[in-house]
């Protein structure tokens, strides 16, 4: 019976909505799992799409960033117009548009839709949480707002999938069909107004009324800007001339727009809100945000989250961590059967299995902190711990809001940078990207924990609660953001001159986060740092096995360990089957010392080596030595593969990781070379510490910070200033270190 | 004593010309700044002075004139509660918002 032309394109709907409606969860349950995340072309906006069918109809869905207004006033919200107009960086217009509002909150959720129906396009109002409004006592008539409007408007409870079949009829019924009244909220003055740009207006403009009603209200340019070649000088020069003459009237163009639609929110609430009883005195959010917005209790709750949020990172992620870590061996010893050994087995494990190991092994810690971020976020707290440390931040510059992506850099600094495009203020944004790489990321643990566990003594203080190794690891932490704070306030001050600006941000009721939106979030954001990191990680780790793997020295390996090798395995060939385990494992463990110590010249002779050797001048002052230094070089691309680049110069095969207890062994054993003094000492470890918490070792955040900010120049003072700041602090450290032991 | 007169005469035209304006001034309330509200003080939002773009942007989200807040944190940066929904909002110098409390 199917006459529907299969071959014809989807149905583009545009979803959109406020922030805190719960369109995500409803664009999660219409769309399922046929979802995609992209970025559009030439531009930093996420374009994150999905498909539903309905009966004969394909239909393909746009989850458009959550927005108060279709005045753009960032470069994200014009992006957001462009795509309801249908222009670049969208193919075309979307056929649909799916508007999701609060029942609980539906005066100001409309304020949206009313400028979404001055597209005169087909639209569909779903009106979600229609439970929340029912418990505060509001009724609302379905049936009168869709005749307000003239658009289908449906009840939903996105989160419970309550009323999908009928949202899923009305799309299906709504497509072809412009609204059927025309919407005008408007004063005889403005429509006045509007008429006389309309006639200035070019007469092959689609949307006139939409497009000067836009360029009539536009505070700040863009929109201006935008349209000016498309509609004519004639018409932006109106437009002056028209806000000139509203504005003398005593009416200012920056209220003109809210002040006419909410006006006619007003003067029609009656006709399909009724309040069935008084609203609650006192709702479950006053209760909590008297405890939680409490200047004492609400800090001190927000200081005991930020513990309790890094302490389960370390204490959950570990068991999943060293799961990757044996499947890594695992596909070690896989290979080692098959591929003989040489460059080829090497690059496979030492290059391969290891680089994408070591991006691997941080995934459990970073699905976890995207899952705790997401919860927070989604019930609603992180919006009180913004606003309790605003008054903070703000001295730097800052505000609330970047407590969002701040807190998303210490699992990677890269969807923390993506996160800051929510910031508004330019100025705020530039500061946030710069200290956000300060953020101890979760691939600064693993240089932390092997360090600490070989160098800083086990003490405990406190009858064990608190210990001294913990207290290091603290202060790792801490010196990234206490040097963040420096920066903030030094930009503040220098390149980034901010007066104190405004700061406006909701705080949406409390609620019970929805699973499957924390799914969504989590999968996208550990997909985002394998294929984005993943990638040039891999790359890397290829690229600092080639420059420790060649050139190869060959028949110049020092004579007397290659006879030692060749008489050890000799050895072990030899060894009948009734030998004594012990005897053998002996054996093998002088082989394997052996064989670590031809890797060892091997590597001396070897690309990084040499260049180690090169600046070892220059990290002496650090207490490092130049095999440390070859380590700190390796790391520039990307830091977390310092630990198997250690396992390598310090001569174990780079299969190590930090939990060995050998590389660790090795490291406390280890001495300078052709002296008995050893090379590590605590004041070496912490200095090489503070080097890695400071250090912009991550070329994937550089790239991502030339992305967002469309600029070398960042990237490059990015660089040069955390690698100078952290050369400085581990010489401090290392010089106040040594003199006290 | 004619000069007197005039000054007098002058006093008086000055005190009819005050007396009204006083009288004025006691029905409707004088606006003071949002900043100097009280928790838990409502008030009515009589203006919004400062740059387009900041005060476009609180008005969208239903800041505007002619509605009723109330201050649930207050400071620099504080907490209203508009109609539905409550705000999160750091007033800098530059940004007045007048209100009347009720």
């Amino acid at each position: 019976m199917s006459h529907a032309n299969s071959d014809s394109k989807d149905i583009l709907v545009a979803v959109l909505g406020n922030p805190n409606t719960g369109k995500s969860t409803l664009f999660n349950v219409l769309t399922g799992i046929r979802q995609q995340t992209g970025n559009y072309p030439g531009v930093t906006v996420e374009n994150h799409t999905g498909r539903l069918q309905i009966g004969d109809a394909a239909f393909e869905l746009v989850d458009l960033p959550g927005t108060y207004s279709l005045a753009p006033r960032s470069p994200d919200e014009v992006v957001t117009v462009n795509v309801l107009l249908g222009k670049p960086p969208a193919d075309k217009a979307p056929d649909l548009i799916l508007c999701v509002v609060d029942a609980s909150n539906l005066q100001r959720n409309l304020f949206l839709v009313s400028q979404v129906l001055d597209l005169h396009r087909p639209t569909v109002i779903a009106v979600n949480m229609l439970d929340v409004a029912r418990r505060n006592g509001i009724r609302i008539e379905l049936d009168q707002l869709s005749k307000l409007l003239g658009v289908p408007v449906v009840g939903v409870q996105a989160n419970k999938r309550i009323g999908l079949a009928e949202l899923k009829s009305a799309m299906v019924g709504a497509v072809h069909h412009a609204p059927t009244v025309i919407h005008d909220p408007f004063t005889n003055e403005l429509n006045e107004r509007i008429k006389r740009l309309q006639a200035v207006c070019p007469d092959d403009c689609q949307l006139k009324r939409f497009a000067v009603t836009r360029m009539l209200f536009d505070t700040d340019g863009f929109m201006t800007t935008q349209l000016k070649t498309e509609l004519g000088a004639e018409l932006a020069a109106s437009v002056r001339v028209e806000q000139a003459a509203l504005e003398s009237t005593g009416e200012t163009v920056a209220e003109s727009e809210s002040h006419a639609r909410y006006n006619w929110i007003k003067q029609h609430l009656n006709s399909f809100i009724t309040q069935t009883r008084p609203p609650r005195l006192s709702t479950i959010t006053d209760r909590l945000d008297h405890w939680l917005t409490h200047p004492v209790w609400g800090l001190l709750t927000a200081a005991v989250v930020l513990v309790a949020l890094f302490q389960l990172v370390f204490w959950a992620a570990e068991p999943a961590s060293l799961l990757i870590d044996n499947f890594n061996a695992a596909m070690s010893s896989v290979v080692d059967s098959v591929v003989p050994k040489g460059a080829l087995n090497s690059l496979l494990t030492d290059g391969l299995i290891n680089g994408v190991g070591s991006v691997l092994v941080f995934l459990p810690q970073i699905l976890l902190l995207f899952f705790i971020l997401a919860v927070l976020e989604d019930t609603g707290y992180l919006a009180r711990a913004a606003f309790l440390l605003d008054k903070y931040l703000s001295r730097l510059g800052l505000s609330g809001i970047t407590l969002f992506p701040l807190l998303s850099s210490f699992a990677c600094a890269i969807p923390g940078i993506m996160a800051t495009r929510v910031i508004k203020n330019q100025q705020e944004r530039m500061i946030t990207i710069m200290i956000a790489p300060l953020m101890s990321c979760s691939a600064r643990l693993p240089i932390y924990v092997l360090l600490i566990a070989a160098f800083v003594p086990n003490q405990k203080f406190l009858g064990g609660i608190v210990g001294l190794r913990g207290l290091t690891m603290l202060a790792m932490y801490l010196i990234g953001i206490v040097v963040a704070i420096g920066m903030a306030w030094l930009l503040k001050k220098t390149l980034l001159k901010t007066g104190v600006s405004s700061f406006v941000m909701e705080l949406p009721s409390y609620k019970v986060p929805s699973l499957r939106n924390i799914g969504q979030r989590m999968f996208d954001g550990g997909w985002a740092f394998v294929r984005d990191a993943g990638t040039l990680i891999v790359a890397m780790t290829i690229l600092v096995w080639a420059a420790g793997y060649f050139p190869r020295v060959g028949k110049n390996l020092p004579a007397q360990l290659v006879a030692e090798q060749q008489s050890l395995e000799q050895k072990i060939e030899n060894l009948d089957a009734n030998t004594d385990d012990n005897q053998r494992a002996s054996l093998n463990e002088q082989l394997a010392s052996v064989a670590g110590k031809l890797d060892g010249y091997q590597l001396r002779q070897s690309y990084l080596g040499r260049a180690g050797r090169l600046i070892e001048p220059i990290v002496k002052p650090l207490g490092w030595d130049w095999r440390i230094g070859s380590a700190a070089i390796a790391s520039f691309p990307a830091r977390e593969v310092v630990v198997s680049t250690m396992g390598v110069i310090f001569g174990l095969g780079a299969d190590t990781d930090e939990q060995s207890q050998t590389l660790r062994e090795a490291l406390q054993t280890t001495t300078w070379e052709g002296s008995e003094r050893k090379l590590f000492t605590l004041p070496v470890a912490l200095s090489l510490m503070v080097f890695f918490a400071l250090c912009a070792q991550c070329v994937s955040t550089l790239a991502v910070i030339r992305r967002e900010t469309n600029s070398w120049w960042w990237p490059t003072f990015t660089f040069v200033y955390m690698t100078v700041l952290a050369y400085v602090a581990a010489l401090i450290t290392f010089q106040v270190f040594s003199l006290f032991s | 004593m004619l000069q007197l007169a005039a000054f007098s005469q002058e006093l008086d035209s000055q005190a009819n010309f005050k007396t009204p304006l006083r009288e004025d001034m006691q029905f409707a309330p004088t606006p003071v700044p949002l900043r100097t509200l009280r928790c838990g003080q409502r008030a009515s939002v009589v203006s919004l002075n400062g740059s387009a773009h900041e005060v476009a942007r609180l008005s969208e989200m239903g800041l505007r004139r002619g509605v009723e807040v109330t201050v649930l944190r207050n400071g620099i940066t504080c907490i209203l509660q508009l109609e539905g929904h409550r705000l999160c909002i750091r007033l800098p110098k530059e940004l007045i918002i007048l209100v009347i409390p009720v």
